[in-house]
């Protein structure tokens, strides 16, 4: 097991913060924050991270990508010119997931590696960087998260940063992804059109619960049910959404 | 809540060791480590960690426990009377999560029944406690976590602990405890008494 007191104070306390926040991340804008804090953990100046299907190989398709602070151009060519399908951090995430420093990846797919792929980072900032990331066999899904800048800033000690992180960080990521990929207006049950009704009349989760003889526990967690389904982010959020797609009158 | 200010480096790596246990425990002994390092980190003598459905008192017959030190006795007869239905810890948190000491839970029960189960732990020794619950959605399940002493070991510090680590003791106790229950409660004879 890790010998967590090899790091500070600080850094210990900011690896239960990004880990509990990662339990509770729900959507894009929270994992972005994420990638943020953690950026400034291991001192990067870039943060990114994406997810995708693939197999030993390699991603067998375009991955979805979440920028933290990358350089939008740069990420505009990564994409035009499909370098996700080239890019050997991306290779070795998939045979051997885990946190991975760029220099020791390049060294490892040395024979392989374009020059131009490298050079044309290096023209962005993207000079050093670290990558951490976990890899499901059964479902097939692979997950990033990267960290660059223009100096020589990680090694040994920010990659156990990221190991620590990776598989809180992509079972978050692999949550919004999936829930993203459901159907974006899943019809709501009949109990949860109930609850809808009465949210809308301004009740709280308590008045509803005496209404419909249920608990507030399960009131709460119909309400949950309706943000999510509606991919609102909060009452007042699914309440506006319902209106507008009529499916309270 | 600012983590930094509230911990000791020492805890925060106990913390961080706990949360990686968690998430790799995959058998009941390594759940049962798990218990014992956070009863450990409370100061506590005794912990236990219950798994059950308690929307009615047939899902709570069919809990399922993991022992990190209860007295055996106590946990016997407490099973066997289905204690469960008046115990004020049980009762609390199958509304509330958050981490609460006994004492403080204690004083807002003062029913006849109540009483009796605090004073039958007493007899075992389990004279202070905390404990935090843990309601999973998809189940319908409550967990929750009983650390128990002699002496009155728990304060806002040791709350602002298991409340820290009480997520990750629940991917522990799901991934081995969940739908594998050791014991088979006695079939439920008064629905209405389990308030």
């Amino acid at each position: 097991m890790l010998d967590y007191r090899r790091f500070t104070k600080k850094e210990l306390a900011g690896v239960l913060e990004i880990i509990h926040a990662s339990m509770a991340c729900r959507d894009e804008l929270g994992l972005r924050s994420l990638l943020e804090r953690l950026k400034d953990l291991v001192s990067g100046d870039y943060s990114v991270c994406g997810i995708g299907e693939g197999g030993p190989t390699g991603l067998s398709e375009t991955p979805r990508v979440i920028n933290g602070s990358y350089p939008l151009e740069w990420l505009k060519i990564y994409g035009e010119e499909k370098f996700y399908f080239k890019d050997p951090v991306i290779w070795n995430n998939f045979q051997n997931p885990g946190a991975q420093l760029w220099e020791d990846t390049f060294k490892i797919y040395s024979e392989k590696l374009s020059g131009d792929f490298i050079s044309k980072a290096r023209d962005f900032g993207l000079c050093h960087g670290l990558s951490g990331g976990m890899f499901d066999r059964f479902s097939g899904l692979s997950t990033i998260f990267t960290f660059a800048g223009t100096r020589r800033n990680f090694g040994h000690h920010q990659k156990e940063i990221i190991s620590m992180l990776s598989p809180h960080l992509h079972q978050a990521l692999v949550r919004i992804y999936k829930d993203s990929q459901k159907v974006t207006s899943e019809p709501l049950s009949n109990r949860e059109g109930e609850v809808m009704r009465w949210m809308k009349e301004g009740k709280t989760n308590w008045e509803i619960s005496v209404i419909l003889s249920i608990s507030e526990r399960t009131v709460k967690f119909h309400v949950q049910n309706i943000e999510k389904k509606l991919n609102a982010v909060n009452k007042a959020h699914a309440i506006a959404i319902a209106m507008e797609q009529s499916l309270v009158s | 809540m600012d983590l930094l200010k509230y911990f000791s480096k020492r805890e925060f790596v106990s913390i961080l060791e706990l949360v990686e246990a968690s998430r790799v425990c995959s058998t009941r002994d390594e759940a049962r480590s798990i218990i014992l390092k956070a009863a450990e980190m409370l100061s506590a003598d005794y912990s236990v960690s219950a798994t059950a459905d308690l929307s009615s008192a047939a899902g709570a017959d069919a809990a399922a426990v993991v022992n990190g030190g209860y007295p055996g006795e106590w946990l016997d007869h407490y099973l066997r009377e289905r204690l469960y239905r008046f115990d004020p810890v049980v009762r609390y948190h199958r509304r509330f999560s958050p981490s609460m000491t006994w004492s403080e839970i204690n004083k807002r029960f003062d029913d006849r029944e109540a009483g009796l189960v605090v004073k039958g732990a007493r007899d075992f020794g389990l004279n202070y406690g905390i404990s935090s619950s843990v309601f999973s959605p998809l189940s319908g399940k409550t967990t929750l976590f009983c650390f128990a002493a002699e002496k009155d070991n728990f304060h806002s510090h040791h709350k602002r602990i298991l409340d820290a680590i009480t997520l990750h003791l629940n991917i522990a106790m799901n991934s081995t405890v969940h739908g594998t229950p050791p014991y088979a409660w006695a079939p439920e004879e008064d629905e209405a008494s389990f308030v």
